[in-house]
């Protein structure tokens, strides 16, 4: 019977998110790029983006060269694709890394409270007193410029942000008769965090996973605009953007390719976020 | 079997106003099995607070609950089971006493599992059985919390109670979040269970007549303390605590009590229950108070060997 239930509800809330025209848009902009990061991944770009070709450099965009080339005369589409693979790795190990660790120590110090909440809530708001891209720059500067480094740095800076928003829900939804009933009807800690808990607070962490990714998208590209994330040779969005900068004004495909994409994804993360911030949520679906 | 609620305070302190509230000043109360307490007060005076102290949600500050001698509620907090299915509690609020993404057959299934109280092959047939008795059809077993009523809800809520097989309930204002039409339905209903079931029931509720109609005895709070006690149709009959007088006032069809006016006495403020008054809590409002009242509180002393009154100027 339950197993019935079960997948009665979960093809519930991917029916309700399909019939949502913005999320579903989101998850296709999303998609292409998650596409053509694998694409970049796996070495099929059309061109190597390491390539100089010093005789076609800043040529607009053309059948070979998509999206034109740089001042190396090095093609934009493949390193848009490539630093769009670097972008999303970043993103997902940052993000990753920030609510397995940030919803966790949410959740437990949320319920449990006592010293431990005292110790966790302290931590994130030392973490908070301090600018999030300052942060991540004084981290990146003291770890070092890998991928690795910058995600690190990244969910550190995000990890309290997933306290937050797990820890506030669970303080409320404890609270609620529906946990005090399962209390009193004898069910293990475990069962009650992971059964009656969790599924009451995952609609906001969901929707925070979807923009932490694109804010961690954003802060990769605003790091390796300074010069702290990816370095040269190796392509970055943010680092194109910066380089683009001066020739912007006679080579606007520089700019605007890069650009696009970083706008793309971001955008495309939000719809997602939003969808499923609605699907995930039973009292806001009409009924049925 | 008996429960045997002895002495029992409840103590709040609230470290931001540096405040001790006092939910409940000394209950003691038995309840015999198979026997249903009506316990009636204002809001505030603590009906919640004793029901989350006979389930075992929280600890007693002071005194005991005992259930045929083994006391109550450890199980909640130690993992036992023994102890905790043998108390369960039905909330007054059917809208959040549900688990919002859970359907109800698999809310109801979830103790059954849980406790291994049926063969894993059986337990969608108690299910469905745990659902008939009370009221609910078998294809909305499917059905989530929001798409049901309120009533629906509280059936629901009071089917996961039974699935636990107590022996047990505590009714804390079941019907009031209901709409009224729907409140006699579920009051016959819950009379129904406990007849079939064998259960003990404790029935609370801040209306003198809701509780009236499923009661053996009943205790009128006031304050955390328990005023008068009884069976209902002592209580009712020739109520003695101005307090109790007060309340049956306000029923609508009993428009007058033994000619004394109590009109106006439940329009004065309930003291704060964190600066208690000295003496009697009730004094301030009490149209028979005298001096003495405001010096000494007054112990439940017995009248019959059945009703017992906290008012030594009844007792005179
Ligand atoms: N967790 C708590 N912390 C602090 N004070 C509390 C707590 N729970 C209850 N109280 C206080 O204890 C007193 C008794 O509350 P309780 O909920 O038991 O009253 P009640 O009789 O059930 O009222 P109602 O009819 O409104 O449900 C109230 O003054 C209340 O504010
Ligand atoms: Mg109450």
């Amino acid at each position: 019977m339950s197993k019935e239930t079960k997948a009665a509800s979960s093809k519930d809330w991917v029916h309700y998110y399909f019939k949502s025209t913005s999320g579903v848009i989101g998850l296709i902009l999303v998609l292409i790029m998650v596409t053509l990061s694998i694409i970049s991944a796996l070495n099929l770009a059309p061109i190597d983006p390491l390539e100089q070709n010093p005789v076609d450099a800043l040529k607009g965009p053309s059948g070979t060269y998509w999206f034109g080339t740089d001042q190396f005369g090095r093609d934009i589409f493949s390193r848009s694709i490539d630093g769009m693979s670097r972008s999303l790795s970043v993103a997902l190990l940052s993000v990753g890394i920030a609510a397995l660790v940030g919803v966790f120590l949410g959740v437990i110090g949320g319920f449990f409270g006592g010293w431990l909440d005292g110790l966790v809530v302290r931590a994130s708001d030392v973490i908070f007193a301090f600018p999030a891209i300052l942060l991540a720059l004084a981290i990146v500067n003291s770890l070092g410029n890998s991928w690795i480094d910058t995600s690190i740095a990244i969910a550190i800076v995000y990890t309290p942000i997933f306290i937050r928003v797990a820890r506030g829900p669970v303080l409320t939804v404890k609270e609620m008769d529906y946990v005090k009933s399962v209390r009193v009807l004898g069910f293990s800690t475990p069962r009650i965090l992971i059964r009656h808990v969790m599924p009451n607070v995952l609609a906001p962490i969901v929707v925070q996973i979807a923009l932490s990714l694109s804010w961690a998208i954003l802060t990769e590209s605003g790091l390796s605009f300074l010069g702290l994330g990816t370095q040269p040779p190796d392509a970055s969005l943010g680092l194109m953007v910066s380089e683009a900068q001066p020739l912007a004004a006679f080579a606007w495909w520089s700019l605007f390719f890069p650009s696009l994409f970083i706008t793309v994804v971001v955008v495309g993360l939000n719809l997602v976020g939003d969808g499923l911030r609605d699907a995930l949520d039973p009292a806001r679906r009409s009924s049925g | 079997m008996t429960l045997t609620i002895r002495d029992v305070t409840k103590k709040y302190s609230i470290k931001s106003r540096k405040t001790v509230v006092n939910a409940l000043n000394g209950v003691s109360l038995t309840v015999e099995k198979g026997k249903t307490l009506g316990i009636v007060g204002e809001s505030g005076c603590g009906k919640s607070t004793l029901a989350r102290l006979i389930v075992g949600l929280e600890q007693p500050t002071e005194g005991s609950l005992n259930w045929s001698g083994a006391p109550l509620g450890q199980g909640v907090r130690n993992g036992l089971r023994s102890h905790h299915t043998k108390t369960q509690l039905v909330f007054q609020d059917p809208y959040s006493s549900l688990n919002p993404r859970q359907t109800i057959g698999a809310c109801i299934a979830e103790v059954i599992k849980t406790h291994k109280l049926r063969a894993e092959d059986q337990v969608n047939a108690r299910v469905i059985e745990l659902l008939s008795v009370v009221g609910i059809a078998e294809d909305m077993q499917n059905r989530f919390p929001h798409q049901l009523s309120g009533g629906q809800r509280q059936r629901v809520a009071i089917a996961r109670a039974l699935a636990a097989e107590p022996d047990l309930l505590v009714l804390d204002e079941p019907v009031s979040a209901l709409d009224v039409s729907v409140r006699a339905d579920v009051m016959n209903l819950l009379v129904d269970l406990k007849n079939q079931f064998n259960l003990t029931y404790i029935f609370i509720s801040h209306d003198l007549s809701m509780v009236r109609h499923i009661s053996d005895d009943i205790a009128v709070m006031y304050l955390g303390r328990v005023v008068e006690y009884g069976s209902w149709s002592e209580v009712l009959s020739s109520p003695k605590h101005p307090y109790t007088k007060a309340l049956i006032q306000s029923i609508p069809e009993h428009t007058t009590v033994r000619g004394i006016d109590f009109e106006n006495v439940l329009e004065g403020e309930v003291p704060d229950p964190a600066n208690l008054p000295k003496g009697c809590a009730f004094n301030q409002r009490c149209p028979i108070a005298v001096p003495a009242c405001a010096e000494k509180v007054p112990e439940l002393l017995e009248l019959t060997s059945h009703h017992l009154v906290a008012c030594p100027e009844v007792l005179k």
